[in-house]
């Protein structure tokens, strides 16, 4: 009788990553990154290129040691365990398959190189292979090389090689980097239900916020090896704590202005939709974004409009404000067209939602405060 | 990955559009500077008849010279497998300080004049060398004998595996050693089911090329020979020696060896090209 074989999630297993150092040389990649992960989770490490990300997965992984900090994972330290023993899953975005080695004998590497003691039976093995062969949706292609396969398929192959050993935790480094954007689209999908049966402990890194905002139930944002912020998808999306998370999610406008009386000002710009904070007058920025901003034409209006351009359903607006900023709003594209909005044309703007940061913010390298981070209400779009 | 196959496409591309003058030059000038004198080779070991010919192969002290240079060439190549294969490893999948040294180090017997390699050793090991006082107390002898022979051998021809091998080993990376590692495997099982699968080819490749040399170095091991006859003479110092005792068949006989040797490395390197080139693709 064959046992059940892909029988993940049978245990609960928890991340808990402490205060991780490392440095490259001179060069700091992690400064301090504290993070629980909990059991049954997928989550995404966002971030740009030298953000540390891929070394955070890597330390999970035992394929890099911290300069300092601990990775617990149910209670246990694994700083000490060499990588053979802490059973992850690791995809690589490039696939990394055995080009010697059939799909079906890659799938079984980790099989195989078990202690004759450990080693399943060659049915057992045998079985494994058909059983994730069809998991993968792959059946027929058991006996073929991976150079005979798409990009898809290989990667698909790399994912049921790290699941056959039966992992603790699956981690995936930029799963879908390598990948056409339809292909790309379709595996993440398959994953998000995949993640659904399984259930495991899954760290996925990715510096498409898209990818993070769809798939994972977490997304944690890390620059310059610190975490900026750490959140559901919505959380960070429509309350992020820095500048820094707002200019990574959605590319938001950026617009020096004055705090008077609480109300920010900004030349050439309607803020009226924006709410009064509690704080004192001076200087802050006004971070919108370009779905928030809307654009009437208005021959006395103090922004001018550079260019349109279409991209299916949206019309994307390049304006000049009257200081000389410039500024981008994305309307619909009927909407545009009603309005008759094309390049030359004054209009008058409006910000109808956007998020405020006061002046010491404009670096983005400190941590937020309650008191300099408010959120903003929320103002219907007309 | 499938870029690496377009080189390929591009060699093929027709002959016609190359002028009929440059392919004839080609064919000329090989004729003229390789068959050419390959031809008098076989021409001049035959020109006493067969039976001379024979009776030359199987000439005592030429018979010795072939078995000393299969010796050779069986002690030098696996040791300098190992070295190369263990160099490639280290340079390529670790970070470590020095590793650029190493890198140069490997290159200075291609550097290095074979003569210069020689008497390099001599000024070593030799009677009046730097370890030869040494030696000679210790009772030991390494000049003008088969060791030292052995020696220079080994050092003129080390650096052909690692040099082919660290380039294919630097565009393959780490990852699927890594992976192997996540998968659960030992360092050996990583080694013998991971990396050596993905370097076979230019390992057997590095190999051939080593041996051919191995067989051919004629600069460095005159040195360090001594010549001694029956000895310490390998082929191509037993060529080199006929021919000075005015016995031209003779050399010329021992030389068809050496370029039976040199034929069967060509037809092998022929062979494992197209192998390591149709691997390249993974």
């Amino acid at each position: 009788m064959v046992r059940p074989l892909l029988s993940f999630g049978a245990y609960p297993v928890t991340i808990d990553i402490q205060s991780l150092y490392k440095r490259f040389g001179t060069q700091p990649v992690l400064r301090g990154v504290d993070l629980e992960i909990g059991d049954g989770e997928l989550v995404a490490l966002l971030g740009a290129s030298g953000s540390g990300k891929t070394t955070l997965l890597r330390i999970l992984a035992g394929l890099e040691y911290p300069d300092g900090g601990d990775v617990v994972v149910d209670g246990e330290s694994w700083i000490a365990k060499p990588t053979q023993a802490r059973k992850v899953g690791f995809v690589f975005q490039h696939y990394a398959l055995f080009g010697h080695l059939t799909v079906a004998e890659n799938i079984a590497f980790g099989l195989r190189v078990r202690d004759k003691k450990q080693r399943p039976d060659e049915a057992t093995i045998q079985a494994k292979i058909k059983e994730l062969l069809d998991l993968i949706q792959l059946s027929a292609l058991g006996g073929r090389y991976p150079a005979q396969l798409s990009g898809g398929q290989r990667q698909r192959v790399a994912l049921a090689r790290a699941l056959a050993i039966e992992p603790a935790v699956l981690l995936l480094d930029e799963p879908f980097g390598a990948l056409d954007a339809g292909v790309r689209k379709d595996l993440r999908h398959w994953l998000r239900d995949l993640h659904k049966r399984l259930g495991m402990t899954t760290v996925f890194v990715t510096h498409d916020q898209e990818e993070a905002l769809e798939l994972a139930d977490r997304v944690v944002i890390l620059n310059e090896g610190r975490i900026e912020q750490i959140g559901t998808p919505e959380e960070v999306y429509d309350h992020p704590a820095t500048p820094y998370v707002l200019r990574f999610l959605g590319g938001a406008n950026e617009l020096p202005g004055r705090l008077r009386a609480g109300r920010i000002e900004v030349e050439g710009l309607d803020t009226t939709a924006i709410e009064r904070i509690a704080a004192g007058d001076g200087a802050a920025s006004l971070f919108v974004r370009p779905h928030d901003v809307d654009a009437l034409p208005a021959d006395d209006g103090s922004a001018s409009i550079r260019s349109v351009f279409i991209t299916g359903a949206q019309a994307h607006v390049e304006l000049t404000l009257a200081g000389g900023k410039q500024l981008a709003a994305e309307l619909r594209r009927d909407v545009a067209r009603a309005r008759g909005l094309k390049a030359g044309q004054r209009v008058r703007l409006k910000a109808m939602h956007g998020r405020l940061f006061t002046a010491p913010h404009a670096a983005a390298a400190s941590a937020p405060t309650a008191s300099d981070a408010e959120d903003i209400a929320c103002i219907a779009r007309p | 990955m499938a870029i690496s196959h377009q080189p390929d496409s591009l060699l093929q591309a027709p002959p016609s559009k190359a002028p009929r003058w440059l392919i004839g030059a080609g064919i000329v000038l090989t004729a003229l500077f390789i068959v050419g004198p390959l031809l008098i080779i076989f021409d001049q070991a035959l020109a006493k008849g067969l039976a001379v010919f024979r009776a030359n192969l199987l000439h005592a002290e030429t018979l010795h010279a072939v078995w000393l240079t299969v010796v050779t060439a069986l002690v030098v190549v696996p040791l300098n497998i190992l070295f190369g294969v263990a160099a490639a490893w280290a340079i390529t999948k670790f970070e470590f300080p020095g590793k650029k040294l190493l890198l140069t180090t490997i290159d200075i017997p291609f550097s290095v004049s074979p003569i210069v390699a020689g008497v390099c050793y001599l000024l070593l090991y030799g009677s009046n060398g730097l370890f030869g006082p040494w030696l000679e107390a210790m009772d030991v002898r390494v000049m003008f004998t088969v060791p030292a022979i052995m020696l220079v051998t080994l050092f003129v021809t080390s650096p052909f595996v690692a040099r082919e091998l660290i380039p294919l080993m630097q565009v393959q990376g780490r990852d699927q050693e890594e992976v192997a590692a996540t998968l659960g495997a030992s360092g050996w099982q990583i080694f013998r089911r991971v990396t050596l699968p993905n370097i076979k080819w230019a390992l057997l490749y590095g190999a051939v090329l080593c041996n051919a040399r191995a067989m051919g170095e004629f600069g460095a091991v005159s040195v360090v020979s001594g010549n001694i006859r029956g000895q310490t003479n390998t082929l191509p110092l037993q060529v080199q020696l006929l021919y000075h005792d005015y016995n031209a068949t003779g050399a010329f006989a021992a030389a068809t060896i050496l370029t039976l040797l040199a034929f069967v490395t060509l037809i092998l390197k022929a062979w494992l090209e197209r192998h390591t080139r149709g691997q390249g693709g993974h």
